[in-house]
């Protein structure tokens, strides 16, 4: 594989955590504009975990994830009281504030007669993991993919035991999950923490392979491209959100070709699909639809 | 077993529920009836902590249950159907009422985690068991919102059943329903709801509540007007005076 392909391939990888961070706030009902706030304070302290103060890589994701982790529930905790649209514009509130702390913070060590750190607009350089123990692009993909794959599962496993039942009964009627004995305070601020720490990995890993992160990458369009992978993919299965991002990032790459153009198609092929499948191709009809086909085939078999 | 002492729900300056003072004994079947507007749900939604009240106690099993979150009364035993039919309509019919049953799991997360629908576990026979009852066992893989109407209210039913609450609210389990259907959710109230357990009916179709209540309280602009043997009670003038005194198109 060239390098072109693997990057993209990586890029894909990681867009998909923050496309299945956005997926697990939309089963518990949340538009949430901020996801892309937890992806770039996490690249922020995984970057500063291994690059000012030598950590392995895995402490690296896993500092940024538990930050992404606590912030989020923070947040979560205080927004607790909004929902629908004035949930999603706090939100979008912080991250955006999030972004501009960014944008000033200036905190750089010594390493190796060096100074590391993040420098505001400037942007966070030197995150040079990956040069230092010379892995090869190929290497850092499989580990995305490792990562990734891991995550599907555990989202997986969720959906099939009841706490994923208790996540769809959040999503689907808050008040008569309370009415069914949920306490949909605690189960609310679960999900965003789990959101922001899935957001977190994907941020941390995208510090790595980049080297470089700057607080412009993590603006609202990431956090909108994120909703729009789940809503596109559909909300019925962890895989949603993935085909959605295969279908953003394969499709816009495929189109090059027509350039300036190529936003214009895709924002109309995103208007068309959300008028005929709003809850995005994989809804929670066809996936209950598929499981019946499966399970009828394997009752056939038996 | 459940008692509201002078409890008080205002909107602005409108009072939903004045003083209303009712106790309900264990094991009875009780039929809260009154025209539109008279406040039987804004009742049901107090007691089962949708709000809190303006004013009073409620206690339950002894407990002082005023102001507290519904999660927490509902855990408690109090559980209720809705006017509007409530379902998780993208849940099939057995996910609906095995979802609600995780108030029964102990264990924290870890046990709603570790909890799975598999056939030989015992959560999954009772609800089948309940379903069976509901005569909804067929219906098993449905998606809620296919259903048709008659046959959402029983699992709405069913489903306020799936804890085993010492205490049920059905809340016009009847509504929308034909004469025939009618006789049949009487029927499953009269056979499966209230053995074993206390409930509160609110209905407007007098067949169902003459048929299965053993007491009746009436409410009228948010006050308890009338209360006592479903004969008497439907035979007192101020009672006939509220239902038969204006329009009272039964809201179904």
């Amino acid at each position: 594989m060239d390098d072109y392909v693997i990057t993209v391939l990586s890029n894909i990888g990681m867009i998909s955590f923050i496309a299945l961070s956005a997926y697990l706030l939309l089963l518990t009902g949340e538009i949430s504009f901020g996801q892309q706030a937890y992806f770039g304070l996490s690249a922020y302290a995984a970057g500063a975990a291994t690059a000012m103060f030598q950590m392995p890589i895995w402490a690296g994701i896993l500092v940024g994830a538990c930050a992404a982790g606590i912030i989020a529930m923070v947040v979560g905790a205080l927004t607790l009281q909004l929902s629908g649209l004035y949930f999603s514009v706090a939100t979008l509130a912080f991250a955006e504030m999030a972004r501009l702390i960014l944008l000033i913070v200036e905190i750089q060590v010594e390493v190796d007669g060096e100074m590391v750190g993040p420098e505001g607009a400037n942007g966070f350089h030197g995150i040079r993991w990956m040069f230092e123990r010379d892995i090869s692009l190929t290497e850092f993909m499989l580990l995305i993919y490792g990562l990734l794959a891991l995550t599907v599962i555990c989202l997986l496993l969720v959906e099939r035991s009841r706490l994923g039942s208790v996540l769809r009964m959040l999503g689907s009627d808050d008040l008569l999950a309370e009415m069914q004995g949920l306490n949909t305070v605690r189960y609310r601020i679960l999900a965003v923490g789990a959101a922001g720490v899935i957001a977190g990995v994907g941020g941390a890993l995208y510090a790595h392979f980049t080297t470089y992160v700057e607080p412009q990458f993590f603006n609202v369009m990431l956090g909108v491209h994120a909703l729009a992978y789940g809503l596109i993919g559909g909300l019925g299965t962890a895989f949603g959100p993935l085909i959605g991002v295969a279908i953003d990032v394969g499709f816009l790459e495929a189109i090059r070709f027509i350039q300036g153009y190529r936003m214009i198609v895709f924002g109309g092929l995103v208007a068309i699909l959300l008028i005929f499948m709003p809850r995005g191709i994989l809804d929670e009809e066809r996936v209950h639809r598929l499981k019946a086909v499966f399970s009828r085939r394997n009752h056939a078999r038996a | 077993m459940l008692a509201l002492k002078k409890v008080e729900k205002r909107f602005g300056a409108l009072a939903a529920l004045d003083r209303i003072d009712l106790e309900v004994a264990a094991g009875e079947v009780l039929g809260l009836i009154g025209p539109n507007g008279s406040g039987k749900t804004t009742l049901l939604n107090t007691v089962t902590g949708v709000y809190p009240p303006s004013g009073g106690r409620i206690s339950f099993q002894g407990a002082d249950i005023t102001g507290w979150r519904g999660h927490r009364i509902a855990r408690l035993g109090i559980a209720r159907t809705f006017q509007n039919i409530r379902l998780f309509p993208a849940m099939t019919v057995f996910q609906n009422v095995w979802a609600s049953q995780h108030s029964r799991v102990s264990g924290g997360l870890l046990g709603l985690l570790r909890s799975r629908p598999t056939r030989r576990c015992a959560d999954t026979r009772r609800v089948d068991e309940i379903l069976e009852l509901f005569g909804l066992l067929k219906d098993r893989e449905v998606l809620a919102k296919n259903l048709p109407l008659p046959a959402r209210r029983r699992l709405e039913v069913a489903r306020a059943l799936t804890t085993d609450p010492p205490l049920v609210f059905l809340d016009e389990p009847a509504g929308g329903m034909t004469p025939a259907e009618t006789e049949d959710m009487a029927r499953l109230i009269h056979e499966v709801v209230a053995p074993n357990r206390t409930c509160v009916v609110i209905e407007h179709k007098m067949a169902l509540i003459a048929g299965v209540c053993t007491r009746i309280c009436v409410l009228d602009f948010g006050r308890k007007i009338a209360e006592g043997l479903p004969g008497d009670v439907l035979a007192d003038a101020k009672v006939r005076e509220a239902y038969l005194g204006r329009d009272d198109a039964p809201d179904a």
